[in-house]
């Protein structure tokens, strides 16, 4: 049934996606009407913004194998076009150059694993019976194509090993980074959902998973706090934020992946649009009043004031809502809590008044409900699959530990060690694509 | 460290232009260490003229005509300006139109091309993409993570950190480690093991700091403003790195021409020539070499000087016949009593509000710097911040703030903006922090999307609701500026003696109005290069209040007329902020309003509105994507659009500057692209107004058009090139794309559409209605305008009187051997 009547389907996920798509792309092409006026490559522009969303919604929308093969490379290639913009400059020229060959190399995992996938049915297969046909593959090679199609998801999610690409991508206009950080990175976390019954089952894959996504959530965290350009912050925070979504994969928390994904989507393009506001806000905060000086004992309650609020509030909620501890998504709440703790004291300090206090615990209990009530909406609305196999979530404290060590070292005021400096120095070159020395010879 | 390597590296440190801020952007004249040499002289590497196909282009289409080249080539070589002539062929013919004809008939070979830079090689690419990632880290003036050990400056954060940078090798790195603890030392170390000897050091550190113009024009204004770096540190980074990575010295790089065999050879040019003079007669050799030496005055190398000064005399004819012709109009005569005055700032942009306010004759308009002479460090009522707000010519020495008119409302005012302050500190943690932002996303993902949507597709309903809400949190606050704290009462009784002079405002009306200009741009990183230059780059709204609350104090006024001016009791000083991307003209402090001038306030509001539309339609003519035909409103909306990269045009076109009395070009459309400063000569007989006007705005105003010049002849090198990709870092400046050097200037969105310029690059002309031998006293006595004037990087015109019989005689140009009569359109020359 090779381009059958089933080559299309439309199911809640393919849904969501497809407005999201649409959606994003309409809006960024409305922006991009008036910002690339007079630009000599709009009609460039223009063409492969649209391809690529066409390209991208068919993907979403594929239920067989060769089909999502297909769009996910076809995709590949617009992103890249889209990349070549001003193909005169040579910074254009080497990021189109950088992501291609990561492309390439992610995207003959996903052949091959599909070839073995087909050659194995005699058929193009259904995704639907994705988990019949793996499973009756020899473990070897069930193994074997799991990984192959983890291969393409951390190479357009931008993950370790294949992350080198991102950084190079700046040497294109605004619209066309909103496109790629709010839509075509999340392609990883797409392709691992609807080939989710041969990898959630081979728990090595998980691992790759997991062990990529922490890591170059880790790595692209640390990285961005050398960064001093906007643009490169927000590339090395889309990095990131992939890698949690990618270890969030691992972890088989499929709704926190869903959720993360839409929402990102909207976020890192509202700020990749607005990346010329700095001006403006700074004129703006030049006017307001000094920061009032708190005394330790304000700024110690505040810290715990927001901490056990955040705290209470999250286990509250996952009592009244019947999450299980030890379940992925109880892992990723601890993020939640940190950042509502970290918000929360923040704010405080700063607004220290009783009316800031109540205000506080108000937006901290509706955050903890609504979003612990909106995951296990999205799991309920959205068939999403269950990992089989998934990475134990105890696991996510090593990247948790990681990251808070980064925070302190990174803390302003410490004394210089030659740690930090060795860190430093580090992460200031990998922060700019490097010109090798070995380069330098070949020139 | 020896004294002479300091030496060299302050003479080195000479040629360098600082480059201001983003957030307070100061325009400069790119290559203003040149400026002690004729314009002509520049080297030829530098390309400081356009290419001479684009010149050939605007012969073909017109706007260079024949007439005009002829007298570039007159104002060039004033040996030709004599009535020698040539005979060729038994015709008698002007040199200077021979050497026309030699620019203008087409090429039978190629012109010389521009000699291209040698391409860097590999090893000093390696050397700036180092030396950027320092400079960049260290300079950040807002970093998540302050470089370990900054403290001890851009030398001592490097000499800790290099040795760990992986973008080296082990053996370089190695290098690294023993470098001598203070920048000096290590300078002159590195500078021994590179081999330079001590009378070379001068000029290896002056190459050195023609590499990444952007970084090091930044750290120069750095080093002036802020004093945390210093051009020695940098040099020192530089020349360590550049010795541990084995980077051989950068070569002069100023290239040679193209030899002259690559040249059309002159008998062929000269040949062609008389060909043309003659087309029916036979080639005589006597001719060609009689033509060929003229032409030897005039080598090829001069042709795009003679161009660009051709380009330049068409418009100045133009606009100084449109001078003329004005003074046989009767329409534009104002009322002998205006009701209102209006100050307004020399901007170019002023000048169309001027023009559509005056169609109203009791309308009476001024130009002046747009800081009112008013120098203040300026902050808001209980503000965190301040602004600079005074010509870059001046050092900040008078602070001034806000007095709230009623303390509850200021209380309210202080308490809510607070509240924004949390919010906004609440937002930047949870963005910044290392664990928050994955959750913070999630959370607030939705409501950013909403955000993008209303300011897509509904920007200007989105901004007023924004305004809405932050007035509803954070109420207006009436104030009064606190300028009697910061300026004594003589200071200021002359800043306001100061003002009158220069203007030459003497009789006042019932209303005058003193607007500054601002410009409100939405997600626009360039929006200080649309203020007020004259007030830093900042919106002029405080110093015209200053300003007015100057004139309107009693005791400044009788101490005024004291020195002879009166102000009438019922004269009201009002201030008024000039919105130029709106074209608004909006009443400042209204509170202070007396009830007697409410009515003439409200005349004027209505005045202005129509004004503003009318100038709203005129601007959207010009405007990419606008049309006429828009409502205004529709116009007015891109202020507050994100997606917006040309909100306005800012002062694009600018090409001249006229200081005199508006008499002068009332109802003239000089297109807003002139400087208009007021200037009444009887009203300043010693002749210190006008050399305050020579020395300050004609000054600043040069250093916009070069600015604006440069950035149009080459938008990516002295240009900050496309908007679409820059990418701040704070609000130090951009980066085009991810790395590199800082950019300078202005963007391309400033100067140019598509493929094509709309900024005519053109070097001011000045033209002034004063006495020719006051002006050339201050000239003389000027070193900064004998540099300026004399080596043409401005045009100086200018007429004693305003009432010559023969409209050619009256205006005189001004050259280093004196004023010379300038001769009038020469629309009559034919083209052969």
């Amino acid at each position: 049934m090779l381009w059958g009547v089933g080559a299309l389907g439309v199911d809640p996920l393919a849904v969501i996606l497809t407005a999201l798509i649409i959606g994003l792309s309409a809006v960024i092409q409305c922006f991009a009407l008036r910002y690339l006026r007079g630009d000599p490559r709009q009609l460039w522009w223009v063409v492969w913004a649209n391809l690529l969303t066409g390209v991208s919604t068919v993907m979403v929308n594929a239920q067989t194998a060769i089909v999502f093969a297909a769009t996910w490379i076809a995709a590949g290639a617009c992103l890249v076009a889209l990349l070549n913009i001003y193909r005169g400059t040579p910074g254009a020229r080497e990021g189109a150059r950088r992501a291609a060959l990561r492309f390439a190399l992610g995207d003959i995992g996903l052949v091959a694993a599909v070839v073995v996938l087909v050659v194995h049915a005699g058929h193009d297969i259904r995704l639907a019976d994705l988990a019949a046909v793996a499973a009756g593959l020899p473990p070897a090679m069930q193994l074997a194509v799991a990984l192959l199609l983890v291969a393409p998801a951390l190479s357009r999610s931008t993950q370790i090993p294949f992350h080198r690409w991102l950084p190079s991508t700046l040497t294109t206009p605004t619209p066309v980074s909103a496109l790629l950080h709010a839509g075509v990175v999340n392609a990883g976390a797409i392709l691992v959902i609807r080939f989710a019954p041969a990898i959630t089952s081979q728990p090595l894959a998980m691992t790759a998973l997991f062990v990529a996504g922490a890591a170059t959530l880790v790595y692209a965290s640390a990285v961005r706090l050398v960064k001093p350009d906007i643009k490169g912050r927000l590339v090395f925070s889309t990095m990131a934020q992939m890698g949690y979504m990618i270890m969030a994969c691992g972890l088989g928390a499929f709704p926190a992946v869903l959720l993360h994904l839409v929402a990102h989507s909207f976020f890192k393009s509202s700020l990749f649009l607005g990346a010329g506001s700095g001006i403006r806000s700074r004129a703006a905060q030049r006017d307001w009043p000094a920061a009032v000086p708190r005394t330790r004992r304000v700024v110690t309650a505040a810290w715990v004031l927001a901490a056990a609020t955040s705290v209470g509030a999250f286990f509250a909620a996952t009592e009244v809502l019947g999450t299980r501890p030890g379940d992925p998504v109880t892992a990723l709440i601890v993020f939640v809590i940190v950042t509502a703790g970290v918000a929360g004291a923040r704010w405080l300090v700063t607004a220290w008044s009783p009316l800031a206090v109540l205000a506080a615990i108000c937006a901290i209990g509706t955050l903890a409900f609504g979003y612990t009530g909106l995951l296990d909406v999205v799991a309920v609305v959205v068939p999403l699959p269950t990992a089989v196999e998934p990475v134990s979530a105890w696991f996510v404290t090593i990247p948790i530990v990681a990251l808070g060590t980064l925070q302190v070292a990174a803390r302003r005021g410490t004394r210089p060690s030659p740690m930090r400096a060795r860190l430093y120095a580090r992460l200031l070159s990998s922060s700019v694509p490097p010109i090798s020395p070995r380069k330098e010879l070949a020139a | 460290m020896n004294l002479s390597l300091r030496t060299a590296v302050a003479v080195a440190a000479r040629s360098v232009t600082r480059s201001w801020p983003l957030d307070s952007f100061i325009a400069i004249n790119p290559v203003a260490d040149l400026e002690s040499m004729p314009f002509d002289d520049a080297p030829a590497a530098l390309r400081t003229t356009r290419p001479v196909e684009a010149y050939r282009a605007d012969y073909r289409s017109g706007r260079i005509s024949f007439a005009d080249v002829e007298a570039a080539v007159r104002e060039r070589i004033p040996e030709f300006g004599s009535p020698a002539r040539a005979a060729i062929g038994g015709v008698t013919v002007l040199p200077a139109t021979l050497v026309a004809c030699d620019l203008t008939l087409p090429p039978n070979s190629a012109d010389p091309t521009p000699v291209q830079q040698s391409g860097e090689s590999g090893a000093h690419a390696r050397l700036d993409h180092l030396t950027a990632k320092w400079l960049a880290a260290f300079l950040d003036p807002d970093p998540l993570w302050r470089m370990p050990g900054a403290d001890d400056g851009l030398f001592g954060v490097f000499r800790r950190l290099a040795r760990y940078d992986p973008d080296l090798t082990r053996r370089e790195r190695r290098r690294l480690d023993t470098l001598s603890p203070t920048a000096d030392d290590a300078l002159a170390a590195a500078l021994i093991e590179l081999g330079v000897t001590a009378e070379r050091q001068a000029d290896v550190l002056h190459h050195e700091l023609a590499h990444l113009p952007g970084w090091v024009a930044h750290l120069k204004w750095r080093a002036d403003q802020l004093g945390d770096v210093d051009l020695t540190s940098y040099l020192a980074l530089r020349f360590c790195l550049r010795a541990a990575i084995s980077a051989p010295l950068s070569a002069a790089n100023e290239t040679a021409p193209g030899g002259g065999s690559s040249f059309r050879d002159a008998t062929l040019r000269a040949t062609q020539i008389v060909r043309s003079l003659l087309p029916d007669a036979q080639v005589d050799p006597d001719d060609v070499a009689v033509v060929r030496g003229v032409l030897a005055a005039h080598p090829p190398a001069d042709h795009v000087f003679t161009w660009q000064r051709a380009y330049e005399i068409h418009y100045r004819d133009a606009l100084l016949e449109a001078i003329h012709e004005q003074a046989n109009l009767e329409s534009t005569t104002p009322s002998s009593e205006p009701t209102t005055q209006v100050l307004f700032c020399i901007d170019p942009r002023s000048e169309g509000m001027r023009r559509h306010l005056e169609t109203n004759p009791s309308v009476e308009t001024f130009g002046v710097a747009g800081f009112f002479g008013v120098p203040i460090r300026f902050a808001r009522y209980g503000a965190r911040g301040r602004i600079d707000a005074l010509p870059a010519l001046l050092s900040p020495r008078h602070a001034a703030t806000e007095q709230p008119v009623d303390p509850r409302r200021a209380a309210r005012h202080t308490a809510g903006l607070r509240l924004r302050s949390a919010f906004s500190a609440t937002v930047h943690a949870s963005e910044n922090s290392v664990l928050t932002p994955f959750a913070f996303a999630e959370a607030s993902g939705l409501l950013y999307g909403v955000v993008t949507l209303a300011r897509t597709l509904a920007p200007g309903m989105t901004a007023r609701l924004r305004r809405r809400a932050a007035e509803a949190l954070a109420p207006r606050l009436a104030s009064t500026i606190t300028i009697a704290d910061a300026f004594t009462i003589d200071e200021r009784v002359s800043l306001a003696e100061t003002v009158l002079r220069m203007t030459g405002l003497r009789s006042f009306a019932p209303l005058v109005i003193l607007s500054g200009h601002g410009s409100t741009t939405t997600n626009n990183l360039y929006e200080s290069a649309l203020q007020c230059g004259a007030c830093g780059g900042n919106p002029g709204d405080a110093n015209a209040r200053s300003a007015a609350a100057i004139f309107n104090d009693p005791e400044v006024r009788l101490r005024l007329a004291d020195r002879g001016i009166v102000i009438p009791e019922d004269t009201v000083f009002v201030a008024a902020e000039h919105d130029t991307t709106l074209d608004t003209v909006e009443i400042l402090d209204r509170h202070h309003l007396p009830e007697h001038c409410r009515g003439l306030i409200a005349d004027f509001d209505l005045l202005q509105r129509a004004a503003g539309e009318a100038l709203v339609r005129e601007r959207a003519t010009q405007l990419p994507g606008a049309s006429a035909r828009h409502r205004p409103a529709r116009v007015r909306r891109r202020a507050h659009d994100w997606a917006e990269v040309y909100p306005e045009w800012g002062l694009t076109g600018n090409a001249a500057m006229i200081v005199g009395p508006r008499a002068m070009t009332r109802g003239v459309d000089l297109e807003r692209r002139v400087f208009l400063h007021s200037y009444d000569s009887a009203a300043d007989p010693d002749g210190t107004g006008l050399e305050s006007i020579l020395t300050a705005p004609v000054v600043v105003a040069q250093w916009i058009n070069h600015q604006y010049y440069f950035s149009a002849i080459d938008p990516e090198r002295w240009g900050a090139g496309t908007k679409t990709i820059h990418n701040a870092i704070g609000t130090l400046g951009v980066l085009a794309g991810g790395s590199g050097d800082l950019k300078q200037g202005l963007p391309w969105q400033s100067v140019g559409f598509g493929h094509h310029l709309v900024h005519e690059p053109m070097r001011l002309t000045v033209v002034v209605e004063a006495p020719l031998e006051r002006i050339g006293e201050i000239v003389s006595r000027n070193q900064v305008l004998r540099h300026l004037f004399d080596n043409a990087w401005l045009t100086l015109i200018a007429r004693s009187t305003p009432h010559t019989e023969t409209p050619s005689d009256r205006w005189h140009r001004y050259t280093p051997y004196g004023w010379r009569p300038w001769r009038g359109p020469h629309r009559e020359g034919a083209t052969p």
